[in-house]
């Protein structure tokens, strides 16, 4: 009797050059998806739609929420640490962006000449991102001290008699936490602008060089639209990780955000409000994290448009 | 060995390692050494603290958290404690949950919003959270087990009171000292610190301990809490709020809580005799310093005390808080203690867990360590805890605590306060004009 033939697998089919998909697959994809799919929409799915309505309320966890409408919106936009945590918010992104891609860029393109000990560079730019951020905030804590850090001992052995306070000074606070972002972001900037340039047809760039262009034309006119998607895709994930910065200024000020809130911003406020504070009202922080919500999605939303202007695809 | 025996083997024993400076490992490791192992040590407390439960020891199996913050000495104190308990009532396993004080309260926030905290907590901020309906009024509890709170006053108590409830009851007190390293005292020439001394004292000497200037200092005089300033308000005559428990204004905003503040602040900025503000967030950041003999004065409590005496050269002690000029000294009273969640969903074998805490035999292991001051009059008199000369200063100091308020809303009044004193110890602002910012933000909240 002859043994039934074996039932193949989608893999082999496609590996076969079969047509892809037989009725049946379907449902076997979504078996697969299930055990992680149903989790999502439980706890974050649902939790994140609940925090929508919650945002509407009044909850102490105690008692039943009470309707609140808008006021926790309002109640957020009355409040002077709020606007000011906007305000660090979008400032340490307006520095973080541009000067850590523009940076990354151009540690890029110089690792991407292939230049002895570029792949030691590579190395060393590189470890910033994957060192732990705990450790890192501590160090820097060290640097910045104004008494005895790396940077003010260094700035008054060239003389210069009143060096930034950094984290001890309202004014320093926040460019002091806008440079460790920079460093530590860096680094994976770098990766991906080096698989993007890796990824450029040199016979392009070449036959610029044939028609007379000189290496910073090159650059402009082909280098930098080819890898416009990149460029592009560094800006948005680093403008999204920009605005839920927390972690570094938590570590570096003993949770404290100090001085007065210089080094708070938005998940810091929301964090402060759901959780340090001891009589919680989670409408408030839950509106903390929709406002949050819409304004990295009305951000990206314009990077979005705007990049039609700047980014090739072809 | 009879029960009499044991009871006295253990307080022998108690007053032992307090005399000989046994850390509380060493403690239980000479227990076990002198044969009373911790089922013996939990069969003597048949003899120290009465029978177990009756219910506690014929129900079934069960599991219950215990959450605590504290340093590592004091956790190992903690698990040799919980092994007796298990002894003395085998069915109720006890799992701890140790978490830093900088984050306890924050873990315990979004614990309580999960209603699922541990069920026996060490807690300070008591009234916060029973207003939060998420502790347990003791008293109807301890009645059920024919027990009362008359070892305790109403003033221990107050800090665990709220709308006429106990809500708990404290182990240790808050007591503040400030350590001096005398290696280096000697090193400069400058006489120790004596009790009675004043805050004029304390600069004088904290500019003769301080080496260096701007940016090469290499040593420093003296580190406060920057956190720590309603104790400086205390110590200058100032009350936080008009009444501890239902207070209906702010009363610090006054010329002499700014010349307390400022007195601080000039100290840091102005003789640069302390480390910048981000290293006096805590004790946690002062205390590297002062061990690794980069500061020559320490202010902080009794937890410091193990760490201090375990680094290898650090000849250290301690002297009382000193006053301003025409004022009394004043130091913190009141401490953290224990309580029992309302989520519990084993109320039998946590209050099991929160009487033997509370109990004598735990009390007294804690006293024989290093790192709390006891509550109990009569430990902190006792010739075992008086028998280290620096407990001595400890004791003393007791006897001028000022307690704190006590009110649902006083720790968020504490860190939004807190948050606009922060310019005062950078120098961006006189203490006049941030204490005005503070009034502010605290008036709304006492009136919320």
């Amino acid at each position: 009797m002859a043994a039934p033939a074996p039932r193949q697998t989608l893999a082999r089919r496609l590996a076969g050059g079969q047509p892809s998909y037989r009725r049946g697959d379907g449902r076997a994809a979504i078996l697969f998806l299930l055990p992680g799919f149903v989790p999502f929409l439980l706890f974050t799915v649902l939790g994140v739609l609940a925090t929508a309505g919650l945002s509407l309320a009044h909850w102490d966890l105690v008692a039943s929420p009470r309707w609140a409408g808008l006021d926790n919106y309002k109640a957020l936009f009355d409040d002077d640490v709020f606007r000011q945590v906007l305000r660090n918010t979008a400032l340490y992104a307006l520095g973080v962006v541009p000067i850590s891609t523009g940076l990354a860029l151009l540690a890029a393109v110089g690792l991407n000449l292939r230049l002895r000990g570029s792949l030691a560079l590579r190395a060393a730019y590189f470890t910033p991102y994957i060192t732990p951020l705990f450790a890192a905030a501590l160090i820097f804590q060290w640097i910045y001290d104004p008494r005895a850090g790396l940077i003010d001992s260094a700035l008054y052995a060239i003389g210069v008699a009143h060096p930034p306070a950094w984290l001890n000074s309202t004014t320093w606070a926040l460019p002091a936490l806008i440079i460790f972002g920079i460093w530590q972001q860096i680094g994976f900037s770098i990766v991906l602008f080096l698989a993007g340039l890796q990824g450029v047809d040199r016979s392009v760039q070449e036959a610029a060089s044939v028609d007379g262009a000189g290496r910073w034309a090159t650059f402009r006119y082909v280098t930098f639209p080819l890898i416009s998607p990149t460029t592009f895709f560094v800006a948005v994930i680093t403008t999204i990780g920009s605005f839920q910065v927390f972690d570094q200024a938590y570590v570096m000020t003993s949770g404290r955000f100090s001085p007065d809130n210089a080094t708070n911003t938005i998940v810091g406020y929301l964090f402060q409000k759901a959780f340090v504070t001891a009589n919680t009202d989670y409408g408030l922080p839950s509106a903390v994290g929709w406002l949050l919500f819409l304004l990295v999605f009305a951000v990206t939303m314009l990077q979005f448009g705007v990049q039609r202007r700047w980014v090739h695809y072809d | 060995m009879s029960s009499i025996r044991q009871e006295r083997d253990l307080e022998t024993l108690v007053a032992q390692a307090t005399a000989s400076g046994l850390s509380r490992g060493d403690f239980m490791r000479r227990a076990l050494a002198l044969g009373i192992g911790v089922p013996a040590i939990a069969a003597a407390l048949e003899a120290i603290e009465g029978p177990a439960s009756a219910h506690a020891a014929t129900s079934s199996p069960v599991s219950i958290a215990f959450s605590s913050w504290g340093s590592l000495d004091e956790q190992v104190t903690v698990n040799q404690l919980l092994k007796v308990f298990q002894t003395r009532y085998p069915n109720i396993q006890v799992q701890p949950q140790y978490t830093s004080f900088g984050d306890y309260f924050t873990k315990l926030n979004a614990d309580v919003a999960a209603k699922s905290t541990a069920d026996v907590l060490f807690l300070t901020y008591v009234p916060t959270y029973a207003a939060k309906g998420a502790l347990q009024d003791i008293r109807p509890l301890l009645k059920a087990h024919g027990k009362s709170l008359s070892g305790y006053t109403a003033g221990q108590l107050f800090l665990f009171s709220h709308n006429g409830g106990v809500y708990g009851v404290p182990r240790d007190n808050d007591t503040k000292v400030i350590f001096y390293n005398r290696k280096l005292f000697k090193a400069a020439g400058v006489p120790f610190p004596a009790e009675g001394w004043s805050y004029d004292d304390l600069r004088a000497t904290a500019k003769r301990l301080t080496k260096g200037s701007g940016a090469r200092i290499s040593q420093y005089g003296y580190a406060y809490e920057t956190g720590l300033w309603r104790l400086w308000l205390w110590q200058n005559g100032v009350e936080l709020f008009d009444n501890d428990a239902t207070p209906t204004k702010v009363t610090f905003n006054t010329a002499a809580a700014a010349q307390a503040l400022q007195f601080f602040a000039d100290l840091t900025n102005k003789d640069q005799v302390t480390p910048p503000a981000t290293q006096m967030a805590s004790s946690s950041t002062i205390a590297p310093l002062f061990a690794g003999g980069q500061l020559a004065m320490a202010f902080g409590n009794h937890a410091l005390v193990p760490t201090f005496a375990k680094t290898p050269g650090l000849d250290w002690f301690v002297v009382g808080m000193p006053h301003f000029a025409g004022k009394k000294a004043v130091n913190a009273a009141g401490g953290a203690g224990y309580t029992i969640s309302k989520f519990t969903k084993q109320p039998e074998a946590a209050f099991q867990l929160w009487d033997f805490m509370t109990g004598t035999f735990a009390t007294q292991t804690f006293s024989a360590g290093n790192d709390v001051v006891p509550l109990n009059p009569q430990v902190l008199n006792s010739p075992a805890w008086l028998s280290k000369p620096y407990n001595k200063v400890f004791t003393a100091q007791t006897k001028i605590g000022h307690r704190l308020p006590s009110f649902a809303n006083f720790f968020d009044i504490l860190n939004a306060v807190d948050a606009k004193l922060q310019p005062i110890w950078i120098g961006e602002q006189t203490a006049a004009q941030a204490l005005a910012s503070a009034e502010k933000v605290a008036t709304p909240l006492i009136k919320a």
